[in-house]
């Protein structure tokens, strides 16, 4: 069995092993083996199907499509520091759920829907302005620029509409909580319209990936090779920027997983998009269902609040300096 | 027209950012020919052979490949047919020599790029032609820029393209790489590819190109073999230098 072939291996079955943890994880201690010899009360097999088996599934759905965004973008920018967060995803999400909280909206969908149409209408936005800007060339430096401008503007009406909802103490809390990002309040419906979302988004994504290979020797290399360089831009930034997208729109921010999750994965594994991004997808899923864990048994335990958001920055952070450190001096 | 014309421009115009970088000019590179574009800083030969290679568009006036029209020709076609090496390539990259080489073999696969046998035995033949099947799972980061540079070259040749563009291939080469880098394209041209150069030393130029294409203030100033006798007066007109009558070392190629 060759490095590649073991390590998936030990990823899938890393994979199962947390995503049954994950189950059997939270307030109620609920003996999973009851479950499946169907021993368990009614109320267990509630909390089993209706909470805990939808926010599982949630994780590995949220933590591979925000793992692809951010490997599919780190791709085209041949950076490894791209994530959604560049291109005004996550900052037009934010403004997008904010606005909807202000303007007095309590259902989650809709507040949800609200985010991801802002969140991709933002991001038609960058691209179509920098297109402006850049003489009807692909330059994916002005891409970034504008993207930066963008994010910033929505930053700012989104701290404006923060400030004036001060005064009403629960609505800036939503605003602050929905910020935060978490998988708390997952149910079915939720992941009726992710599953599907994040199948269309991986569905258009892979006649890319041959793509983001040869776009890894520049953008002139890559034309001569065949590949429509200005296209493969404009599909990878929206189907990037759908993925992320969708699932901030319903879970809230949730950062470093697009950065780390990819860049682990590519110092593993190479360079090469056709194992890069599926592998990256499968550490995003383990890397979430291992923070969830974590929140679940903090809160069942401590009674410790804290969200997943929060959690994958904390341990985002020192894992990616060690990743980087590990680099330099191998 | 005779079919042995591989390359044929005829009052090609070439416009960038709305500023003339070739102007009319006309020209033909044969089969199995090493064409070399020499010219100054800025006289359009990186122009001139990326829009040969589809990257940028012209104009004015035709371009043909095989006969056909360039503009008729669709990119994936035209990146079987013909293989440009750009002049700065980054080699921080991830991928090993193999997977590399193995970039070159895109163009004539589908979707999903598995490499069949075939592409296996084209990608070990193109390395052994430059002599790196020996460092095939180093990482291509990890080579010196003379091996660098032969990957690249082992790129090309896996493309199987019949027209190989080279942008000042060996301007950071030393010049034991250098002669090695021009003997290698001299096996290929031997092998039937065309082969258009783009160079700055003008020694090198005559040591490997059949027919010289010299650029200068947007049109070609000298179109023929090395030891034609106005040769020497163009350059020293287009470059504005005196060339001397000694002898300069000579290198076996």
């Amino acid at each position: 069995m060759n490095k590649l072939t073991l390590s998936i291996v030990i990823l899938i079955l890393s994979l199962l092993g947390l995503f049954i943890i994950h189950l059997a994880t939270g307030f109620f201690s609920i003996n999973l083996l009851d479950y499946i010899s169907n021993q368990t009360t009614l109320q267990e097999t509630a909390i089993l199907e209706n909470i805990r088996l939808p926010r599982a599934i949630m994780a590995i759905l949220v933590g591979s499509a925000l793992a692809i965004s951010g490997a599919i973008l780190q791709g085209i920018f041949r950076n490894p520091l791209a994530s959604s967060g560049i291109i005004g995803t996550d900052s037009g999400a934010m403004l997008g759920a904010i606005t909807a909280i202000f303007l007095g909206l309590t259902n989650q969908t809709l507040i949800a829907s609200f985010a991801f149409f802002t969140a991709t209408g933002i991001t038609v936005i960058v691209y179509f302005l920098s297109f402006q800007f850049q003489n009807k060339r692909s330059d994916l430096v002005v891409v970034i620029l504008t993207g930066i401008a963008m994010s910033a503007l929505c930053s700012a009406i989104s701290s404006i509409l923060l400030t004036i909802s001060l005064e009403d103490w629960d609505m800036g809390k939503r605003m602050v909580l929905w910020s935060f990002g978490s998988l708390e309040h997952t149910n079915w419906t939720h992941i009726k319209i992710i599953l599907p979302t994040f199948i269309i988004g991986c569905f258009f994504c892979l006649p890319h990936l041959k793509n983001l290979n040869l776009l890894s020797l520049g953008d002139e290399t890559a034309q001569s090779l065949g590949v429509k360089v200005g296209k493969t831009h404009f599909y990878i930034i929206f189907i990037s920027s759908f993925l992320a997208g969708i699932v901030v729109s319903i879970t809230g921010m949730i950062g470093f997983i697009g950065l780390v999750c990819p860049h682990i994965a590519r110092l593993m594994f190479g360079n090469n998009h056709l194992i890069l991004v599926p592998l990256s997808a499968l550490m995003g899923a383990i890397f979430l269902l291992a923070g969830d864990i974590v929140v679940l048994f903090l809160k069942a335990t401590y009674q410790v609040d804290l969200k997943i958001g929060i959690l994958t920055a904390l341990i985002g952070v020192p894992f990616f300096l060690s990743m980087i450190l590990k680099r330099k001096f191998s | 027209m005779s079919s042995s014309q591989v390359i044929k421009a005829e009052g090609l115009t070439i416009l960038r950012d709305k500023k003339i970088i070739l102007e009319e000019i006309s020209f033909e590179v044969k089969a199995g020919e090493i064409a070399v574009l020499l010219g100054a800083n800025g006289s359009g030969k990186s122009t001139l052979l990326k829009t040969i290679a589809k990257i940028l568009s012209f104009q004015k006036g035709k371009l043909q490949i095989f006969d056909k029209d360039l503009s008729t020709i669709d990119l994936k076609t035209a990146s079987q047919s013909i293989s440009y090496t750009a002049q700065n390539n980054d080699f921080n990259l991830a991928f090993s020599v193999f997977e590399f080489v193995s970039l070159g073999r895109y163009p004539h696969k589908g979707m999903l790029p598995f490499l069949t046998q075939k592409d296996n035995e084209i990608i070990n033949q193109a390395l052994q032609t430059v002599d790196l099947l020996a460092l095939a799972k180093k990482n291509i980061n990890h080579l010196s820029g003379g091996e660098q540079q032969r990957a690249l070259l082992a790129r090309s040749i896996a493309t199987e393209a019949p027209i190989l563009l080279f942008d000042e291939p060996t301007n950071s080469l030393d010049i034991k790489h250098q002669l090695e880098f021009f003997k290698l394209l001299i096996t290929l041209r031997n092998a039937g590819k065309t082969i258009l150069i783009a160079i700055h030393n003008v020694n090198d130029a005559l040591k490997i190109g059949d027919k010289i294409l010299l650029l200068h203030q947007n049109k070609i100033k000298f179109d023929g073999p090395a030891n034609d006798p106005t040769f020497k007066s163009k350059i020293e007109e287009c470059f504005q230098i005196k060339l001397s009558n000694n002898q300069s070392y000579n290198f076996e190629l």
